[in-house]
């Protein structure tokens, strides 16, 4: 295996990490968000380092029920247990989105728990984005962003520079262009890079400072670069769907003779944003247009075409041959998404599998035999359409 | 040639022996305390009502949640691929097959070859399966076997309206505390996991013939209902249903020995 | 399927011919309180064959619990429903667009059109006519489309009853960011399956000036969305009128439920919780603003000889989040335990007049108004906008107890649940968290809720 790859597994099977304890070694301030709709730049630009907030390591909930409950998201719950643990007391600020009713109330139940001496950064934020895509609801994410731009220079007790932005641009672009690289690898007759060990990579990367997130980056490129990670015979999955943060659950999936060669998940392709004009006259106007307009999420209520597009395109670009939709449990917005997904991947012919679970919810049985059925049920419709391949047997 | 199918579910194991091509015997046992146990006590009780011992398989596939535990076992099949090739296998008219086993329930839609071409299994909890249906027997106090021949005499059917197996409990309970006749619960019962599985596979396209498998397939309560709900009528099967995933696991080894690359096995009579 | 449903509109066609039988007798509302107290408490028992089609519309008119003055106001309203079930129903005349809104929306505005407007969600409350059966059947096809089953019920009847034809095929689509996601998905379910244009109005997530302004600004929008799907063109005159009505009906309303502060209350959510009714055809209706006024003068009536709703008020109820649909407790409680539920999450009204000086503080207004619609204003922010609430009628009420229904769907207030409970814990009152759902019977029976509410009441005194 790749060595920078086992130091990007290590990095995302924790919370911490090397990088991130030197920075933080460094008095450089660590604030945590959640969701792409965050933008990274704005805190990057602040002095911040931007560290997207995971459950990685959670052994339960005990504590996140005590303000969440069992009919709320695995996500939240275990997340905010982590919080709760003390997991997350390296942050000086945390930027909290109304992704979703469970997750919104993180802000609510943070101060609480703050008020109540619990753990809670210095600086909580509510970034505010709209549920629509449309030229008064980007007006609209302008001026919650620059309200979050406010808060953030507060906190740290500067302006944010229009170099700095630029800068923090540049940065995010580059790390962006790596991660496309990647992309570009998984797409291959043979793909260079798993989907557990993408996934891997998307996480580590939003744990450690994006210097350093560069750096590894870059390294894994050329050292995977020329590498075969899957068989010709493997089936080509596209992974759509929400949270998920667990590659060995990808590994799971990737046991049979499957790759997953392309997806659409919040730690996947929707963080992929369209490129950052240069030279922005407006930059927080230029930055507000490329993040509300990025690969969207069903919070989305009026971009299911355009997402469903997307989702058409990657599938068809990465010749994959079918499609595992996941949601968590408690989750409306996937269980509809999935719900229409299938209508327009039945239209198509497109073998599709919906599966519901729990984050690091254990059901391993269940889910391997579903996704095993899955895997034979393609592999007969490939050797009946004279695709090549074997068989089941 | 000797081809063997083990099946180890979460309440039963079954073994089949295909001696040429034809069942020359299989076995079902309650599970013991691991799979590896379950598979090796029941495929040698198989062996042994053949007159065959281990060393005589020539190739066995496993199927079933234990599965992977099998150690005399080449390969794993999902039961979902053996049950619809094993109900094909004994009648080639069968297009779909409704599985209802010990922890889950399936539908499946299987080729003019015997592979699968869709399924449906339900994703929630036990509410449908035949763990449901123990726990809802002992809260009625009658025998799992019971319940289907109990229901036949129901003549005010209890409508038993939960999703959840631990609350249908309750009401089961709350129904007999009301004094509802023991035959007339026994009807909710068995409609409440039918309509489990009907639900399932109203997503799914159901072709004729259509043959119901796993240990609740002997509950003729839940298969009565089952056939009013999907309008249709199950085509029995020659074998018992209990075994054919065993069978199917069994057919895809011989057809691997064979080299027939998964075409179909035409199951001699016997 | 039980046989009102399998026909087109199964279910508008049956609540037609009840209201038909009603709507005379409601010309004698004296009639129908004596009618009442005959039939009444055998109504009021459970559920069964023989009382299944009636006793859910029964109930939702106020059982036995309805002064004949009052009665005469609810028949205001069923005049309202009857017109609006009539109309795709039965439409005559030339063919108007239909135009669909999501429940939780005001919808002054489309009454200025000349439309017909459906709220999907009419089939979660008529849903119940042919029993509660009926009711999860209509979910249950949903389900076996294919959507979550954890989405709320109201979603799902939405959705459900599109698939069974029991609702009027829709020329355009109107609907929210609020109150949840539900909505926020299963619309995109029913754009897509309808195949009809959708406008969505982003909700904001504060109280503030900018926040107002911002829904004001997405009115315009939805007011040329409109003026494009129907080849209409905005009447402001008309508009005016609308908030005048809507204005006087607010006030009257508002004012009941401040009335309800007073001990013993003058009226109950009960008698708010009906012109929700009025919601489903259409808020801004004459007759809404009649129903209003009437239910107003004879709560203030009671109010000011000092007399309560109830001839004997023993146990004042806070009821927050939403009512049980599919068992309406509140005459059963009111009957068994002098219960009355002086505040509640749904029925209770807290709006803005409308400024309609001008056309933009008309809109301005209405921006806040739709944002303070009961639901709306709870839900489409931080959580403070439902403790605060609580807290102010913890205050203001003098409430007994606490009755907080967990309806199943609403995520947003299960990760609530801390900061509410803890709001009830503070006053040292009783509290009863229901685990239910509002319009599904599967997930707790109707015995069991009752069990809970006697055995909380007994258990604490209260009974």
């Amino acid at each position: 295996m790749s060595k920078t790859l086992k130091q990007i597994q290590e990095i995302a099977g924790a919370i911490k990490n090397p990088f991130l304890e030197k920075a933080i070694a460094q008095n450089k301030p660590v604030v945590g968000y959640f969701c792409s709709y965050v933008p990274e730049e704005i805190l990057h630009a602040a002095g911040f380092v931007p560290y997207r907030m995971r459950a990685v390591g959670s052994t339960g909930t005990a504590r996140g029920d005590t303000y969440f409950t069992a009919v709320n998201c695995s996500f939240v719950r275990r997340c905010f247990d982590q919080v709760l643990n003390g997991e997350y007391d390296f942050l000086a600020g945390a930027v909290v989105l109304n992704g979703c009713d469970h997750s919104r109330r993180i802000y609510d139940n943070w101060r609480d728990a703050k008020k109540s001496g619990l753990p809670a950064p210095e600086h909580l934020f509510m970034l505010v984005a709209p549920h629509v895509l449309r030229d008064s609801a980007l007006a609209r994410y302008e001026k919650e962003l620059e309200k979050i731009i406010q808060g953030l220079e507060n906190a740290c007790g500067t302006k944010i520079s229009p170099k700095a932005l630029k800068d923090s641009f540049a940065l995010y672009q580059k790390r962006q262009e790596l991660v496309e690289k990647l992309y570009a690898l998984r797409r291959q007759d043979i793909p260079a890079i798993t989907g557990a060990e993408m996934l891997s990579v998307l996480m580590a990367i939003t744990a450690v400072p994006v210097e350093d997130a560069i750096s590894l980056l870059t390294k894994l490129v050329a050292e995977v670069e020329g590498r075969r990670a899957a068989s010709a015979d493997d089936i080509r999955l596209m992974l759509v769907g929400g949270c998920m943060e667990e590659p060995e659950h990808i590994a799971l999936i990737e046991e049979n003779p499957a790759v997953v060669v392309a997806d659409s998940l919040c730690y996947g392709a929707r963080m992929l944003r369209p490129p950052q004009e240069n030279e922005p006259d407006e930059p927080v106007a230029a930055l507000a247009r490329r993040y509300l307009y990025h690969p969207s999420c069903p919070r989305m209520i009026n971009d299911f075409e355009r997402r469903k597009d997307a989702i058409f395109n990657a599938f068809r670009e990465s010749g994959a041959d079918a499609i595992i939709a996941e949601k968590l449990m408690f989750c409306d917005l996937w269980g509809g998404e999935i719900f229409l997904l299938r209508k327009e991947a039945k239209e198509r012919g497109i073998p599709f599998l919906g599966l519901e679970r729990e984050m690091y919810g254990g059901g391993e049985g269940q889910i391997r035999t579903r996704v095993q059925a899955f895997i034979e049920q393609v592999q007969n419709a490939r050797a009946r359409n004279g695709q090549g391949g074997k068989k089941v047997v | 040639m000797i081809a063997a199918g083990c099946d180890v579910g979460s309440l039963t194991a079954e073994a089949v022996i295909l001696k040429d091509g034809r069942i020359c015997a299989s076995r079902i046992i309650g599970v013991r305390a691991t799979a590896a146990l379950s598979a090796r006590q029941v495929m040698e009780e198989a062996l042994s009502d053949a007159g065959l011992c281990f060393d005589d398989i020539d190739l066995c596939f496993s199927t079933g949640y234990g599965r992977y535990s099998i150690d005399f076992a080449k390969k794993n099949i999902s039961e979902i691929s053996c049950h619809g090739l094993g109900a094909f296998t004994v009648n080639p008219a069968i297009r779909t097959v409704v599985d209802i086993g010990g922890q889950d329930c399936k539908v499946i839609a299987v080729d003019e070859t015997g592979m699968v071409s869709d399924f449906a299994m339900n994703d929630k909890c036990a509410a449908g399966t035949g763990r449901c249906l123990e726990i809802l027997a002992k809260a009625l106090g009658v025998e799992l076997g019971q319940l289907g021949a109990l229901s036949q005499k129901a003549r005010r059917p209890v409508s038993i309206t939960n999703k959840c197996s631990i609350f249908m409990e309750m009401e089961v309970l709350y129904s007999m505390y009301a004094g509802k006749k023991i035959a007339d619960i026994a009807f909710g019962i068995n409609q409440a996991v039918a309509k489990r599985l009907a639900t399932l596979a109203k997503g799914m396209k159901i072709r004729e013939k259509v043959a119901i498998t796993g240990g609740v397939s002997k509950n003729s309560g839940v298969v009565n209902e089952l056939e009013k709900l999907l309008e249709i009528k199950f085509t029995p099967l020659a074998v018992d249903p209990q075994i054919v995933g065993a069978l199917g696991a069994a057919v895809f080894a011989h057809n691997e020995l064979a080299g027939a690359g998964g075409s179909q096995q035409q199951l001699a009579a016997g | 399927m039980s046989e009102a449903a399998i026909e087109e509109y199964g279910m508008s066609k049956k609540a037609l011919r009840l209201l038909k039988a009603a709507r005379p007798l409601y010309k004698y509302p004296n009639a129908v309180y004596w009618l009442r107290k005959l039939l009444g408490d055998p109504l009021l028992l459970k559920e069964t064959n023989w009382n299944k089609d009636y006793r859910f519309a029964y109930l939702l008119t106020g059982g036995t619990s309805l002064s004949p003055e009052d009665n005469r106001a609810v028949g205001i309203l069923l005049e309202d429903l009857y017109q609006y079930l009539e109309a795709y129903v039965n439409p005559s005349g030339p063919k108007k667009p239909m135009i669909w809104s999501e429940w939780n929306l005001s919808n002054e505005i489309l009454r200025v059109f000349d439309v017909n407007a459906y709220i999907p969600e009419t089939l979660a409350v008529l849903g119940h006519l042919g029993g509660t059966d009926a009711a999860v059947k209509i979910i249950e096809e949903a389900e076996n489309a294919g959507l979550p089953p954890e989405y709320c019920s109201a979603a799902k009847c939405a959705v459900g009853g599109y698939l069974l034809n029991e609702s009027p095929k829709p020329d355009a689509i109107i609907t929210s960011s609020h109150p949840c996601d539900s909505v926020v998905s299963s619309y995109q379910a029913l754009e897509k399956l309808t195949g009809a244009p959708m406008f969505v109005m982003d909700t904001p997530y504060w109280k503030d000036e900018d926040s107002y302004l911002y829904y004001a600004d997405q009115l315009y929008e939805l007011i040329g969305f409109l003026e494009k799907v129907t080849g209409q063109k905005m009447d402001w005159e008309k508009l005016k009128q609308v908030c005048r009505t809507v204005n006087a009906t607010n006030a009257h309303l508002q004012e009941i439920s401040e009335m309800c502060r007073a001990v013993p209350a003058p009226a109950s959510s009960l008698h708010l919780l009906f012109h929700w009714l009025g919601r489903m055809a259409c808020f801004g209706s004459p007759a809404g603003e009649q129903y209003a006024k009437i239910m107003h003068a004879n709560a203030k009536k009671r109010f000011e000889q000092g007399k309560g709703y109830l001839k004997e008020e023993k146990v004042r109820v806070i009821w927050y989040d939403v009512p049980v649909v599919f068992e309406i407790l509140h005459p059963w409680m009111e009957k068994e335990f002098g219960a009355v539920v002086v505040a509640d999450f749904i029925g209770r009204i807290e709006q803005f007049q409308i400024d309609t000086s001008t056309t933009e503080s008309m809109i301005r207004d209405l921006a806040k108004t739709h944002m303070s619609v009961t639901m709306a204003r709870q839900t489409h922010g931080p959580a403070e906008f439902y403790t605060q609430e609580l807290k102010r009628l913890i205050e203001e009420y003098s409430p007994d107890c606490f009755i907080f229904v967990r309806h199943q769907g609403c995520k947003g207030g299960w990760a609530a649940m801390k900061l509410i409970r803890e709001q009830c814990q503070k006053t040292g009152l009783p509290a009863l968290f229901l685990n239910t759902d509002i319009f599904d019977r599967r997930v707790v029976s109707s015995h069991r809720i009752r069990e809970q509410v006697t055995n909380f009441f007994r258990s604490n005194n209260l009974a």
